[in-house]
């Protein structure tokens, strides 16, 4: 008897007193609709703030490709001005003292150069002094809203939120259908699918912020006369601009500012190695992430056009 | 264009109306000194403060898409000479008239004062030489000359200046010496006249003559600008390289010229082996120190 009268009510056997079709189009309906929220508004969180002024040559190099590319621009300023040159295959030496270089991260760079035993270009950015100086840049950065900060990371990251209770209310109405014994293999699908967006969305932290992307198209279109296709005359433009050539251009700027030195000092590694991915430090990594990882870190397609080298 | 050219016409017929005689295009007033823009150096030539006037290889700007760093100079007013080195107006053929209209045009889309070419040929019978060769100074030359010379100016929207080059030979029959070939050719046409400087010391040099004796000769008051360049010596004979600083020899002769009557520009050709900006503007600030001009750095 107890048994016809569920045959007779139909939905009396559907869990929550929604069937499983149902549940599963209004769960992918909202499945849809909160990813859009989330990515609107990691969008939002991405936009970052204009920059008062130009930025300094070590500051774009740090946008572009972290550290690596910040010390390695510094190093063809300091080649640029005769402070340094290749002692042989793979390591620097010191000559004298820099006259026109002088910012933190030049200074820093200088001393390991003359304090270490011949050093790579990589075991200098692994220096204390180096890392300090570059540490510095990037606080500016993110202070001057071009770099992704804590702040930015926690509001990408509240962004999923929303994703993330709609994965509980999936996992305690899986449970519930498995209690009834009712068929669940589309909504783990589902869940599945969702799961993973959330993971990607909540892993992938944002770098280069919009407004840092628009900085740095702007330092290109200013600097376009230091691009290595219309071959610049690097011996005119001087130790500054072998630092804006590299930090904007990369290892195609260095090897025509000195190709022997490019060359020797294998600096076309130490840029090709990656834009900032080698550093520890958070800020360079997610420079890299955002600005050459493919549109991801910014959500909506605000990134891209970053991948300098 | 064309109004344009009207325009022009129709200026240089009212300038006629005032002062009478005058028939000829007037080289344009206060050019002062400038450097030739090449894309090497850019980012130099826009970095000078008080630069008005510059010049461009003709043939190396696209219609169509000209180097945004020479449309932001025209923009913030300099004045950009269009300066021609395919033409061949000393061949004996006619100038083909594509080369002409591309001068036109880069001269229109730079809004330029004036443009330039050189009194030489580039091909003969098809054949190109890849450089530029010196013109028999003979009157069938002569006539040829004038002729490509006509053809030119009647299709361009602005005066043309002709610049005589350095030649390490001559020909053999010559039947007029350089001055006077010269001011036969400013003679018979509307063309003003470029005078490169360190031309002018190369040949003298080369040819043990005395520069100063060719420019008492030449109709100064035609000059639309001059070219400074520098050079080296090379196993007896001068050469004008624009790849080596502007040497004593030939400020002196800037300062001489400028002395017996001011032309309105004095422009340096710097074409590679590019020297620190410093040593750049040191040599503009010789150069505007030589022809008493303003300093432009």
């Amino acid at each position: 008897m107890d048994a016809l009268a569920v045959d007779v009510f139909a939905g009396t056997g559907d869990t929550w007193g929604i069937s499983g079709p149902d549940f599963l189009l209004i769960y992918v309906a909202a499945a849809i609709v909160l990813l859009g929220a989330a990515l609107a508004a990691r969008r939002w969180a991405c936009r970052g703030r204009p920059p008062q002024g130009d930025l300094d040559a070590y500051e774009l190099a740090y946008l572009v490709g972290g550290m690596r590319r910040a010390v390695a621009a510094s190093v063809a300023a300091l080649r640029a001005e005769g402070a340094i040159n290749v002692a042989r295959k793979g390591k620097l030496r010191d000559v004298r003292e820099p006259q026109t270089s002088r910012t933190e991260l030049d200074q820093a760079v200088f001393a390991e150069v003359r304090h270490l035993d011949r050093p790579g270009v990589r075991q200098i950015g692994n220096m204390s002094k180096v890392r300090a100086a570059a540490d510095r840049i990037r606080d500016g950065l993110v202070a001057k809203g071009l770099l992704a900060g804590p702040a930015e990371r926690a509001q990408a990251r509240l962004a999923t939120v929303p994703l993330l209770i709609l994965l509980a209310i999936g996992v305690v109405r899986l449970v519930a259908g498995l209690q009834n014994h009712r068929p669940v293999w589309f909504l783990v699908i589902a869940m599945g699918v969702v799961a993973v967006v959330t993971a990607v969305l909540w892993l992938r932290q944002p770098g280069l912020l919009r407004a840092g992307t628009a900085a740095l198209d702007a330092a290109r279109a200013r600097n376009a006369h230091l691009n290595p296709t219309v071959r610049p005359a690097w011996t005119t433009y001087g130790a500054e601009g072998a630092a804006f050539g590299v930090a904007l251009f990369g290892a195609a700027a260095l090897t025509g500012i000195d190709p022997l030195f490019a060359e020797e000092a294998e600096l076309a590694k130490q840029l090709a190695a990656g834009s900032g991915g080698g550093s520890s430090s958070s800020g360079a990594s997610c420079a890299g992430a955002s600005s050459c990882g493919g549109g991801g870190g910014c959500g909506g397609g605000g990134c891209g056009g970053g991948c300098g080298g | 264009m064309r109004r344009r050219r009207l325009r022009w016409r129709l200026r240089r017929l009212t300038g006629d109306m005032d002062e009478g005689t005058r028939h000829r295009d007037d080289p344009p007033p206060g050019l002062g000194v400038g450097i030739g823009w090449r894309p090497e150096i850019a980012g130099f030539v826009a970095g000078l403060p008080g630069l008005r006037f510059t010049e461009v290889i003709a043939e190396s700007v696209h219609r169509d898409h000209p180097p945004s760093g020479l449309t932001a100079l025209r923009d913030r007013g300099v004045r950009i000479v269009p300066h021609g080195v395919r033409l061949s107006l000393g061949g004996a053929e006619p100038v083909a008239a594509e080369r002409v209209a591309h001068l036109a045009a880069t001269a229109e889309l730079l809004r330029a004062p004036l443009v330039s070419e050189h009194v030489a040929f580039v091909r003969a019978d098809g054949m190109e030489a890849g450089h530029l060769l010196p013109v028999p100074r003979t009157r069938a030359a002569l006539d040829a000359l004038t002729d490509n010379i006509r053809r030119t100016c009647a299709e361009l929207p602005v005066p043309l200046a002709v610049e005589p080059i350095a030649a390490l030979f001559d020909w053999p029959d010559a039947e007029y010496d350089e001055a006077d070939f010269l001011t036969e050719l400013l003679e018979r046409t509307d063309a003003l006249l470029l005078l490169d400087i360190a031309n002018v010391h190369a040949n003298a040099r080369n040819r043990g003559e005395d520069p100063l004796v060719l420019l008492d000769r030449l109709p100064l008051e035609r000059v639309a600008y001059c070219h400074v360049a520098g050079g080296r010596q090379h196993e007896g004979l001068y050469h004008d390289t624009h790849t080596d600083p502007v040497p004593a020899e030939v400020l002196a002769l800037v300062r001489e010229l400028a002395a017996r009557h001011r032309p309105p520009g004095f422009l340096l050709e710097r074409d590679g082996r590019y020297p620190p900006a410093a040593d750049l503007r040191a040599e503009l600030d010789a150069i505007a120190g030589a022809a008493g001009l303003a300093v432009i750095t």
